[in-house]
């Protein structure tokens, strides 16, 4: 059968001969991966990952458990990228069932209207258990915690130590196992002990606010969580 | 894979395979547009926009899933459109498919799910029955991993670093699925060159089948536009044909009979039926029984080919001879089923035949019987003789005496007529036991049968002579020929019948020598005389065979012609003298008319002219110029018939140098009267070559003295029985005077030849005979002798002249 196929050559010969067919495929093949490229470059640049203040969980308002660690997620409520964040909760969860409470903490424009209340990862993040969805108006939680891209997820011990601090998805959007995932499923099944981070892929939860601070400072106080 | 049997089934496997390709290749640009659509309603449903706070932008997927995806479709659309069905189209559909799927999986977020496109993907391109489909398929996954678990080994494998034994997993799960589809198409493209080879075989069996009928077909046409032709052809032959064919089919017992066998017994075409007996009824009742046993023995196969003559009753009632043939048809088994023949009208033939077979033994002028059925009754008595010891016969050979006379002088109808009349006379006295047959000519031969005695046989010749003296009155000219008869007995000595009539004719030709008229029987003198005769031809012939043969046997002499009014000799008549190296000299008249009748006569006369030109020339020589002298040379009859004649005088005066004015050829009158010869034109000739001419024996033949003018001769010579007798008969002196005075008043010279005495010279003298030869001058001598006359005896004939 190989011989055969080799006989007739797999029919390069007869595109070599047709040598204007052969170049206008390479062209094209050629363009399809440079596009893939820069595709996939997009897609696996993380964005900022900032970092929690010392101190902030206590600081904050938050209801943390005592019994269990808490997973603090940072969310924009719109952005596309976050649902691989949610998948990966949601795989969490069912990996490590009743060792961690979540809190999704959403970003919220000061102005926003009630759509911004109303999207897929709102509605997912009710359904998970355990967890808390709160609205971060003008994002001042969120600022404060120092998290810049939606997906931003922050571990705390029942002991109230941060564990873990990054992104838990592969690339920007893409499900499956990641860096992240995998450093809290070990925090969360007792291995481990040193606080571990992993690049965030996602859209910006702040956008203009990061670069007005003195916007987002007016707006520190605000910060609550919607029980 | 095994190659393909044939080229046939290699172009069916070809074209079937072609024709999947092509399909699958439309198939694959259908679903290029959906997954184009599929993708961009994905981006813009999954990912439309990216967020930056309240910010929104176009996701880059949407861009992508639009830009991309439309890259993507391009180039296989394209080649779709242009190349369908070739191996880039496949190979470039192949990669364009598998990086649909990194497409679509990218933008549905990496969802396990997605990943399953890529399996629909390879199982789509199976579609093609080409594993080699796959080849390029897996190669861009394989690439893509490759090149994204070395760059971004979380995107593949979940963990920063790469793990070759999820890379192995992922592969062997691809490379099973390949394993699968490609099993798939290679027993895919078994089947399809499994079906291809059934096809082949049977188209090709159909096309040989085809071409098997076409040849038959042809060759069916070919073979039935021949028999178009063969029956068209036998339809014209038939038709145009004189014979009658028929043809008779033994198993319905019925016949065909053409339109002219039916015109050739008289009958119309519908007054004959298709029964045998319409045919055996018209056969004449004595060759009924030979045709049926014909017929029987042709259908029993014991003979091939019937060849019969009949005689059929014509309508007219009048028989008619016919020629029958036919041949005999066998089937396979050889059982003869028809019989296939002509019918030839061959009454003509039947009667020339008879009249052939009557002509070949009869005599056309008197209807006797001719030579050869004599000859064979001669022999049938002779056997019949030698069976029955008192059986005797007697055989005459008849020859009439002067018939040529009456030829030359009446004519041949006369002749003829006579003859007729002869065979009557014959007839009528003659038994019916008796036979009589015209031999040629005159001659004429009878057997008298049951003739126990000689002087029997000798008294019926005599009443056939008696009878024969009677005239004939033949268209108003009283006509009379006598009859001489050689009579010969039936002799035991007799073994032939060539021999009885030889010795007839010996004593016929006695009878003729001893008066004529008369029977002569044949006794053992006569057959001595025939047999001399025959030695005598023989000797002549061997004698005559050449000039050095003749100059050995044969002599000149001459015969001196002497002016009366002068005493001069003015010329001499060359004689041929036979000396015979036993006999001796032989008398001219011994050999002569021999030669004469055995042709001898022809070398021996250009001998005797050579050798006479010579002698000419020789005393020309000697007497001058001036002198009047001339040599006459004898030309027989057979000589004046010989076409070439004149080429021989030519020739002879050529070789001799004779002056032909000294030259004088003697032609006797029946020569000349002769008509078979056109003497006037062949001495016409002669004369225009200067040569002399003289009319010899005057007086002997028949002819009229007015005729001496056609000819173109100078000098008449008469014969000498007149001068034997015009010293005793005054009546003849008268003759002989008219003749003289008839030839100077046509400016003739007149010789007397037979000059044997001074009162036959003193007659002449007085008639004024200008000319004369004869013993009284001198007899024939030699060359030296007559050279010796010319000079010494020129006195002595001058004073016996004067």
């Amino acid at each position: 059968m190989v011989s055969h196929a080799f006989e007739r050559g797999f029919g390069v010969l007869e595109m070599i001969r047709q040598r204007w067919v052969l170049l206008s495929v390479t062209a094209w093949a050629v363009a399809c991966v440079s596009v893939f490229v820069l595709l996939w470059s997009y897609a696996n640049v993380p964005g900022a990952q900032g970092m929690l203040p010392v101190g902030w969980t206590a600081a904050t308002e938050l209801e943390r458990p005592d019994d269990r660690a808490m997973l603090l997620v940072f969310a924009h409520p719109k952005c596309p990228c976050t649902r691989a964040t949610m998948t990966a909760i949601e795989r969490l969860q069912r990996e490590v069932p009743s060792s961690f409470a979540t809190r999704v903490v959403f970003y919220e424009p000061a102005d926003a209207d009630a759509s911004w209340r109303q999207t897929d990862l709102w509605a997912r993040a009710n359904k998970l258990v355990d967890a808390k969805a709160i609205a971060d108006p003008g994002g001042t939680m969120t600022l404060d915690a120092g998290a810049v891209v939606s997906g931003c997820v922050a571990l705390f011990d029942r002991d109230g130590q941060l564990r873990f601090w990054g992104g838990i998805t592969p690339s920007r959007g893409h499900e499956g196992e990641s860096v992240g995932l995998g450093a809290i499923r070990s925090v969360l099944r007792g291995q481990g002990a040193e606080m571990t981070s992993a690049p965030v892929y996602g859209c910006e939860i702040a956008g203009a606010c990061v670069l007005s601070m003195e916007v987002c400072g007016e707006r520190d106080g605000d910060a609550s969580i919607d029980e | 894979m095994q190659a393909l049997t044939s080229k046939h089934a290699q172009e069916l496997f070809n074209e079937a395979e072609s024709r999947v390709h092509r399909r699958t290749d439309v198939l694959f640009g259908v679903l290029f547009v959906v997954q184009f659509f599929g993708a961009v309603v994905a981006a813009l449903t999954l990912t439309p926009q990216t967020w930056a706070g309240s910010e929104s932008s176009v996701h880059i997927h949407v861009t992508a899933g639009l830009l991309l995806g439309a890259l993507l479709c391009l180039m296989p659309l394209v080649l779709i459109v242009f190349r369908r069905g070739e191996a880039v189209t496949r190979y470039t559909i192949a990669v364009a498919q598998m990086l649909f799927s990194a497409l679509l999986i990218h933008l549905m977020g990496g969802r396990l799910e997605t990943h399953f496109h890529i399996f629909g993907s390879l199982a789509f391109l199976a579609f093609y029955r080409d594993w080699r489909v796959l080849v390029p398929a897996t190669a861009v996954i394989a690439t893509d991993h490759m090149l994204r678990g070395f760059f971004w080994p979380e995107s593949v494998f979940g963990v920063l670093a790469a793990s070759p034994w999820r890379a192995l997993e992922h592969a062997g799960w691809v490379v099973f699925e390949d394993i699968f589809l490609a099993a798939s198409c290679v027993q895919s493209q078994r089947e399809m060159r499994a079906i291809a080879e059934s096809q082949a075989q049977l188209e090709d069996a159909y096309q040989e089948t085809e071409r098997q009928v076409q040849e038959r077909t042809a060759e069916l046409r070919a073979q039935a536009e021949s028999l178009s032709q063969s029956e068209e052809r036998f339809r014209m032959a038939v038709h145009g044909s004189q014979d009658g064919i028929w043809d008779w089919n033994l198993q319905t017992n019925s016949v065909y009979y053409a339109p002219q066998w039916k015109q050739l017994v008289g009958c119309g075409e519908d007054d004959i039926g298709t029964t045998p007996d319409e045919w055996f009824g018209r056969i004449a009742s004595g060759h009924l029984a030979k045709f049926h046993q014909a017929i029987t023995e042709l259908s029993g196969g014991e003979k091939e080919l019937l060849d019969i003559e009949l005689e059929i009753t014509h309508a007219d009632g009048v028989s008619r001879w016919m020629l029958c043939r036919a041949t005999a048809h066998q089937d396979e088994s050889g059982n003869v089923t028809r019989l296939v023949g002509s019918l030839a009208d061959i009454s003509d033939l039947k009667a020339a035949q008879e009249r052939l077979r009557v002509l070949a033994h009869h005599d056309r002028l008197t209807g006797l019987p001719n030579r050869a059925v004599f000859t064979e009754r001669v022999s049938y008595a002779l056997a019949c003789a030698k069976r029955d010891e008192n059986r005797r016969f007697a055989v005459l050979f008849g020859d009439f005496d002067g018939f040529k006379n009456v030829n030359d002088s009446l004519g041949h109808a006369i002749g003829d007529a006579m003859l007729i009349r002869a065979g009557e006379r014959f007839r009528s006295m003659l038994r019916d036991v008796d036979t009589v047959a015209r031999m040629g000519g005159d001659e004429f031969a009878l057997i008298l049968d049951n003739v126990q005695r000689p002087e029997d046989a000798f008294e019926t010749a005599e009443r056939l002579i008696d009878s024969f003296r009677e005239p004939y009155n033949l268209k108003g000219h009283e006509v009379i020929s006598t009859l001489s008869l050689g009579l010969v007995m039936s002799e035991p000595k007799y073994e032939s019948a060539e021999a009885m009539l030889r010795d007839a004719d010996a004593a016929m030709y006695q009878a003729k020598t001893t008066g004529k008229n008369c029977v002569q029987i044949f006794d053992e003198e006569m057959h001595q005389a025939a047999m001399r005769r025959l030695d005598t031809e023989r000797e002549l012939r061997a004698a005559t065979h050449d000039f050095e043969s003749m100059d050995r046997e044969f002599r000149l002499q001459y015969q001196p012609i002497v002016e009366l009014n002068g005493g001069q000799i003015v010329g001499f008549e060359a004689l041929v003298r036979w000396d015979h190296p036993v006999s001796g000299m032989v008398p001219p008249d011994r050999f002569i008319p021999i030669a004469e009748d055995a042709g001898m006569i022809i070398p021996l006369g250009e001998w005797v002219l050579q050798r006479a030109c010579e002698q000419a020339v020789i005393w020309r020589r000697s007497l001058g110029p001036s002198r009047p002298f001339k040599v006459n040379v004898n030309l027989s009859r057979r000589q004046l018939m010989k076409p070439d004649l004149i080429p021989m005088l030519e020739r002879v005066m050529e070789e001799t140098g004779v002056h032909p004015s000294d030259l004088v050829l003697e032609l006797t009158e029946t020569s000349m009267m002769d008509e078979r010869i056109d003497a006037v034109e062949i001495m016409g000739r002669i004369k225009e070559l200067g040569i002399g001419m003289a009319m010899d024996d005057f007086g002997t033949g028949h002819s009229s003295l007015s005729c001496l003018r056609q000819f173109p001769i100078q000098t008449l010579k008469i014969d000498r029985a007149f001068l034997l007798t015009i010293t005793e008969k005054r009546e003849f002196s008268a003759v002989v005077q008219a003749i003289i005075t008839l030839a100077y008043n046509l400016n003739l010279k007149v010789v007397a030849e037979g000059v044997e005495d001074a009162e036959q010279l003193v007659q002449l003298q007085a008639m004024e005979c200008g000319y004369a030869q004869g013993y009284y001058f001198s007899r024939p001598v030699d060359a030296i002798d007559a050279t010796r006359l010319l000079d010494g005896g020129l006195e002595q004939a001058g004073k016996r002249a004067a």
